[in-house]
């Protein structure tokens, strides 16, 4: 039995009985923190699966700050449930059961658990790798590489190409013989990215698209792929913290903050959070430019900003927090967030190119202009994820204080 | 930097943006009509668009218009698709929420706090975006992001009904939870999908089931067609599955009421249509699956129970809702019969529905306006208080019936004439003109109550509601008599998406 496998199994073990144990515990603080537990081992179990960007939200987000909004919410509820009658609702456990057995029913035809030959791994993904990570993959002669930039030490890097690169786009033939192909990985059928499209006018994206900006692949996949959808999650999250005040918010006479604990008289916390919290800020910004190069991003950026604030008025108090970001700036900056996003979408159509066409955004060297586009919306989702986490937190603490 | 920006080429794109964008900005509109003014700003160009929309795709010579977000290639990027079918429902959808956010002012005035306008407009603006989003997609993974986005606001705009009755937060609640177990399982059956796909493009997806050698036998798809199934069941409140249904539609504000009813589970069919038609395909869904079956007889029990339902209640609020589930019944049914007039009947009683269901809503709403309630007691002798109001619920009313020259009666017409032609399917057409016997039933009460009865307390002080409210509700109404005698476009249209779902010319 290899390690991974082993691991796995101990964490996913771990992870089944802390669910049990959520369900069972009758105080419901001991069931957030046990939530809180919970995302952590399946963080784990992510990086045992080698998908750190998952792990790091996991982490931030399921291990981090939806704990602290679910004790905070604990603050309204009480902390411990109701007593009621425990009896056992037949129908409900057949149908459970039921769903449960179809799920992993289901599981039974799927693709071994890493499978190389798997259509997820073999359909389009190594063509969309190949554009991802290769400026070499592209077409030379339409586009200069960069100044400084070794094509032939990225070439030997990619180690996927074996052989000259024709000069006509529609040429892929030399695809037949990558490493990939070769390997039995990459289906015959290549979708020509670079095949000029049917309609007149219709902008091509360069044959090097990223410039090697981008080596973590699962940005160039949530920023340029699919960044449409990745747009409207960060609307999601908008729509939460808008709903969330709709409903939540006390009308504005009656003022934002009445009172509210306050722990800067205890020396220790005191201390350790003015130390913790420009650090937490910075990381949080490194999250979200860095999302290109590692693992990271806008979401678990803009969550570990959040918490830097969270963190702030904890031991400050609201009041503290409101001189810093008073409501009406965070509830504008979440509405800034998706506006960004949006808005470097819509330059890119008002430039010509289609909606998020970042390529756009830099005629000279449009491999540049997708970096420059990725950067902005990641600058977008971090702003929105951070306020909204922000403005979450203030409708939780300030229905405490009524 | 607009020299190069055309508007018609990006049609798809901005039908969904700028809902989006002027969502967003709508918060940023300060106190008083700003947020409205707006919003019906925002909904009528949207609606413009979508009109605009509808020309190109019946102009295309494929029969449809194909735009690829961010200029990648379909299958790694995402891509809108719009075809007869839903450029029809986009031009439905757009212009029933034009409508209702014109009638909205007045009604969200009185029903919402002064100072968070600009809140319930912004969600108000990312509900129809959402449901916009939906629509206009070929992307399987975008649809469940747009779902979220419209299941969220809608959500949001149900519980805001709470100044009216705590009620609203509790159905609100009952809806959030069914309504996330729906999406749960639409996205298993999404993933389990791209397990065995590889891809995440409908078409794409369909071209990858077909080619799998044994797609019939294959665990994995099957699992994800029937979580599906029943995800999309729980989100076009499919009988039995439609419990969220009633309460919320009942204790929603006014014009959320109108709104819904006429859009949210109508983008719930539509999804239905591009999961079963386009993606698995007629013959996986209906010949080689029994989905014709288990949703037939789903459709026609609901039509039924619901409307006998419907013909107990008081409440004229929850009486519409017990009929929405029947009516989506009617829509699910012609569907299930895969073949071409009865799909024709289904996408023609999406709109023919949502405007007459829009209608009425808003009719109840204006008698909320006035009267604060709206009773089978509280609405006794308004026919002559609120004629307009009441004249607008009757002519309603006969289109839930399927009276002759109504929009109503075209839809059956099809439904009727689909159920007839396919083998063994005669009970649904017995099961269509049941359900319009109880459609009269509850009708006829609502007419005894408003024009044979005596005002009684302050029913009889009443007057007309406000201009602002009667006119789009008459807009509403006055489009289900025209298309009701004039079915010439919404009859060619639903034909030919019909064709195109069950795979024969566009």
């Amino acid at each position: 039995m290899n390690a991974v496998v082993l691991i796995d199994t101990l964490l996913l073990l771990l992870v089944t009985v802390t669910a049990v144990a959520i369900i069972e515990v009758r105080s419901l603080y001991a069931s957030a923190i046990l939530t809180g537990i919970y995302s952590l081992l399946m963080a784990l179990v992510w990086v045992n699966m080698h998908s750190m960007d998952v792990s790091f939200t996991e982490a931030a987000v399921g291990g981090g700050i939806s704990t602290i909004l679910l004790i905070g919410t604990l603050v309204h509820v009480g902390r411990d449930e109701k007593p009621i009658k425990k009896r056992l609702h037949v129908p409900a456990l057949v149908f459970t059961a039921l769903t449960g057995a179809a799920l992993i029913y289901g599981t039974l035809d799927m693709p071994r658990f890493g499978d190389p030959a798997a259509p997820i791994h073999h359909y389009r993904v190594p063509e969309m790798m190949a554009q991802t990570v290769g400026f070499v993959n592209g077409t030379p002669g339409k586009q200069k590489p960069p100044e400084g930039f070794d094509v032939e030490r990225y070439r030997r890097f990619d180690g996927r190409i074996t052989g000259p690169i024709p000069d006509d786009p529609k040429d892929t033939a030399w695809r037949e013989n990558s490493a990939l192909r070769l390997e039995g990985l990459m289906v015959p059928q290549v979708h020509a990215a670079h095949e000029p499209h049917a309609e007149p006018g219709h902008h091509l994206h360069p044959p090097d698209d990223f410039n090697g900006h981008v080596p973590n692949s699962v940005t160039s996949l949530l920023a340029a792929y699919r960044g449409y959808d990745t747009m409207f999650e960060t609307t999601v999250i908008f729509t939460a913290g808008v709903s969330l005040i709709l409903l939540l918010r006390r009308p504005r006479r009656e003022g934002y903050l009445q009172s509210g604990a306050v722990m800067s008289d205890q020396v220790i916390l005191r201390v350790v959070s003015k130390l913790s919290i420009p650090f937490i800020l910075i990381f949080g910004f490194y999250v979200i430019t860095h999302g290109e190069l590692g693992p990271g991003g806008g979401f678990q950026g803009g969550v570990v900003l959040a918490t830097a604030f969270i963190l702030y008025a904890l031991i400050f108090g609201r009041a503290a927090l409101y001189r810093v970001v008073p409501p009406p700036v965070s509830d504008i900056l979440t509405g800034v967030g998706v506006l960004i996003y949006s808005g470097t979408g819509a330059v890119c159509m008002l430039l010509g190119g289609k909606f998020l066409d970042y390529s756009m955004l830099n005629r000279e060297l449009p491999g540049d202009g997708e970096s420059l586009g990725m950067t902005l919306v990641e600058y977008g989702v971090g702003i929105t994820v951070s306020m909204v986490m922000l403005t979450i937190f203030n409708q939780l603490a300030e229905e405490r204080s009524t | 930097m607009l020299e190069a920006f055309e508007i018609i080429p990006n049609l798809p794109v901005l039908v969904v943006t700028v809902p989006l964008i002027g969502g967003v900005l709508t918060i940023a509109m300060g106190r008083g009509k700003g947020p409205w003014a707006w919003a019906t700003l925002i909904t009528g160009l949207v609606f413009y668009f979508t009109v605009l929309l509808m020309q190109q795709v019946l102009a295309a010579k494929t029969g449809y218009i194909s735009y690829e977000l961010g200029n990648w290639p379909r299958q790694w990027g995402i891509e809108y698709r719009v075809d007869a079918l839903n450029a029809f429902i986009l031009l439905t959808v757009a212009g029933v929420s034009f409508v209702t956010t014109l009638y909205a002012q007045k009604s969200v005035e009185k029903e919402i706090p002064q100072d968070r306008h600009n809140f319930f407009y912004a969600v108000w603006v990312l509900a129809v975006c959402g449901l916009l989003g939906i629509t206009v997609t070929g992307d399987a993974f975008n649809v469940y992001v747009l779902l979220e986005i419209s299941s969220l606001t809608v959500y949001a705009l149900i519980a805001m009904g709470k100044d009216l009755n705590r009620q609203a937060l509790t159905a609100s609640l009952r809806y959030l939870i069914l309504g996330s177990v729906g999406a749960s399982f639409i996205l298993l059956g999404i993933g389990y999908l791209l397990m065995v796909t590889g891809t995440l493009n409908m078409e794409d997806m369909h071209d990858r089931l077909a080619a799998l050698p044994d797609a019939v036998h294959n665990r994995t798809v099957l699992v994800a067609f029937a979580l599906l199934l029943v995800g999309l069941g729980m989100k076009m409140a499919l009988f039995p599955l439609h419990m969220w249904l009633p309460k919320a539609y009942t204790y929603a504000p006014s014009a959320v009421s109108a709104l819904l009813s006429a859009t949210a589970t109508k983008v719930g069919i539509y999804m239905a249509f591009r999961f079963l038609f386009t993606i698995f395909g007629v013959g996986f869904s209906f010949v080689a699956m029994p989905a014709h079956v288990v949703l037939s007889v789903a459709a026609c029990a609901g039509i039924l129970v619901t409307g006998v339902t419907a013909v107990r209640q008081t409440n004229l609020k929850r009486m519409l809702a017990y009929s929405s589930v029947g009516q989506l019944g009617y829509i699910v049914a012609g569907f299930a019969l895969a073949n071409v007039h009865g799909v024709a009947g289904s996408v023609i009683h999406i709109f023919n529905h949502a405007v007459m269901k829009g209608g009425l809503f808003m009719a109840a709403g204006a008698i909320m306006y006035r009267l604060g309630r709206c009773d089978l007691r509280s609405i006794r002798g308004l026919g002559k208080r609120m004629p307009l109001t009441m004249a607008a619920f009757v002519a309603g009313g006969l289109g839930l019936v399927g009276f002759p020259l109504t929009a109503g009666f075209i839809s059956k017409w099809y439904l009727v004439q689909g159920a007839l032609e396919a083998p063994h399917m005669w009970p649904v057409a017995a099961v269509v003109l049941v359900g319009s016997l109880l459609a009269v039933a509850y009708t006829w009460r609502v007419v005894e109550a408003a024009y044979f009865q005596e005002p009684e307390g302050e029913s009889a002080l009443v007057t007309e509601a406000p201009l602002s409210m009667v006119a789009p509700m008459w807009i509403l109404i006055g489009a289900s008599v025209y298309f009701g005698v004039s079915a010439t476009f919404t009859g060619e249209i639903s034909m030919r998406a019909a064709k195109s779902l069950l795979g024969g010319a566009p």
